[in-house]
């Protein structure tokens, strides 16, 4: 079965996992500063 | 006592709710609001970074070979399409795996902590655990939520980014070719091409346009899993190219330097095949001063070296045929940059009438013209021949006029609007070899001396004021004389008209 899409939705995760664990981190910062 | 009993069962009741109820609710719905969280993450992992994927996500395949009108042999760029089908199915299968757990925990807690033989016991932490479960899953929905939306924003600036990228890159890719005048002529159809048609390096499949777009944007991938660059910047030059419009193939490399269109214009054994021989070599070694020498495609060089046998040996040259001429296509860099030169060698039957020009397409794709010219096919100078003479030559002559020619030419090139304005004619007498022992040689090789020749001993000053009327950008005139001597060198001759050929080039 050939997978044309593996870099690109690895990349995609990572981009999503950064970019969850920093939304978390962003409003958990702003939750502490209120 | 039973008084008694009661009491403190509702003691015992409302001290589990005073003082574990809310540490347990706490923890039951961090737990949940925890799972609900990895669950989302095992779907996104699942669909994004497990290969295969457990998920079914259907992915657009290539279409079968040929594609349909529109359709490429390749796969459609992440972000046209796959990236939203990706994250619809994170989300579905986030959505299904919450319900499926929210379910199956909700049944335990029937089953376990409501249980008719021991509901009066536990029926409290049943009760905390339904709302650790509620809270839980809001909780954890909330957090999914801005995660999916976080997402969903990444996906959406990511084909944002990849839209605008193909969008630009394509400019730039234009831009950068109408800067550096770079167009690409099919050697063999002689057609302008709009934009090569690419063969894939691994299945050969042809990609009719392989530039940014749905299909990728730096890179596109064949349907047989080969990545192919997209741009001529990132190396498409490599590729095999084939014409757009009659599907041959192209010069290697091309569109990857400016090209030199140069026509050979002339009657029926006027001496163009010889002379085009005799440049080509010229050329190859290195007599005209170009550097980097190289045939453009395998069949010029084998025909090139097919036909070279007779200039060399100075035997007579093939007749041309009648069909319609595929271009010698050569690379050489006459002064700082590469050129990629097509000489183009019709039979001179094709000059006869107009509906045979018009086949002639590159005619209109050219700014520098060969008119070659044999003057011994010319009435007035054979007419001063020595009757021997006269025998001898009549078997080289030309059968056509320059003027019957000139005129056909310029007819075709007005109706299909060339720039006449903007382009150069090299006026090329041939065979001055043979003229030399006939003692009817032009005082020069080049300029206004084989001018004033041709108009006094060849009668053709309507011809000489037609080109200057015509070309606007200048004509020249030249007296070739297309061999090789013993050593092999051609004559200096050829490379004086080489020279002029090049010098409205960089």
């Amino acid at each position: 079965m050939p997978e044309p899409y593996k870099s690109v939705r690895r990349v995609m995760l990572a981009l999503a996992a950064i970019t969850i664990v920093l939304s978390v981190m962003f409003a958990t910062a702003l939750y502490a500063a209120r | 006592m039973f008084l008694i009993a009661v009491a403190l069962y509702v003691g015992a009741v409302v001290l589990f709710f005073v003082a574990v109820a809310p540490i347990a609710g706490v923890v039951g719905g961090i737990g949940a609001a925890g799972a609900v969280a990895a669950l989302y993450a095992a779907a996104l992992w699942d669909v994004l970074g497990r290969v295969p994927s457990p998920v079914a996500v259907p992915v657009h395949r290539p279409p079968s070979v040929p594609p349909p009108a529109g359709e490429q042999p390749a796969y459609r760029q992440y972000f046209y399409g796959q990236a939203f089908v990706d994250l619809q199915h994170v989300l579905r299968a986030a959505w299904t795996r919450t319900g499926r757990f929210a379910r199956a925990v909700s049944k335990w807690i029937v089953e376990a902590l409501f249980d008719d033989t021991r509901v009066l016991y536990t029926w409290p932490l049943g009760l905390v655990a339904y709302v650790a479960l509620a809270g839980g899953l809001v909780v954890g929905g909330a957090v999914v939520a801005l995660a999916a939306l976080v997402h969903v924003v990444t996906v959406a600036v990511s084909v944002a980014a990849a839209v605008a990228g193909a969008t630009v890159l394509r400019a730039v890719d234009s831009a950068m070719l109408a800067a550096r005048r770079i167009r690409i002529t099919c050697s063999s159809c002689g057609e302008r091409v709009t934009y090569p048609v690419y063969a894939c390096p691994r299945c050969r499949t042809r990609h009719t346009d392989v530039r940014p777009g749905c299909y990728g944007v730096l890179r596109r991938r064949c349907c047989c899993e080969q990545k192919m660059p997209t741009l001529l910047l990132l190396g498409t030059a490599r590729l095999s190219a084939f014409c757009d419009r009659c599907g041959h193939s192209l010069a290697d490399r091309a569109g990857s330097t400016r090209e030199l269109v140069l026509p050979l214009l002339g009657a029926p054994a006027a001496g163009k095949t010889r002379l085009m021989l005799a440049a080509v070599r010229a050329l190859e070694q290195g007599w005209v001063g170009a550097r980097d020498f190289a045939f453009a495609d395998r069949e010029t060089e084998s025909s090139f070296h097919r036909a070279e046998v007779a200039l060399l040996e100075n035997e007579d040259t093939q007749k041309t045929r009648r069909v319609l001429p595929r271009a010698y296509s050569i690379y050489v860099t006459p002064r700082e940059a590469p050129l990629l030169v097509h000489m183009f060698d019709a039979a001179g039957e094709l000059f006869n009438d107009i509906p045979s020009i018009d086949e002639l397409q590159y005619l209109a794709r050219a700014d520098t013209f060969l008119l070659v010219i044999d003057p011994l096919g010319v009435t007035m100078l054979r007419q001063r021949l020595p009757p021997g003479a006269q025998r001898e030559v009549v078997r080289q002559e030309a059968t056509r006029s320059p003027d019957h020619v000139l005129d056909l030419v310029l007819q075709h090139l007005r109706t299909r609007g060339a720039r006449l304005e903007v382009a150069r004619l090299a006026v090329v007498v041939t065979k001055s070899d043979l003229l030399y022992p006939l003692g009817v040689l032009p005082p020069a090789t080049s300029g206004p001396a084989v001018q004033a020749w041709l108009v006094g001993s060849l009668g053709l000053g309507n011809f000489v004021r037609s080109v200057a009327n015509n070309f606007g950008a200048g004509v020249e005139y030249f007296c070739v004389s297309s061999v090789v001597d013993a050593s092999g060198h051609v004559d200096r001759t050829v490379v004086v008209l080489l020279h002029w050929a090049f010098s409205g080039r960089p």
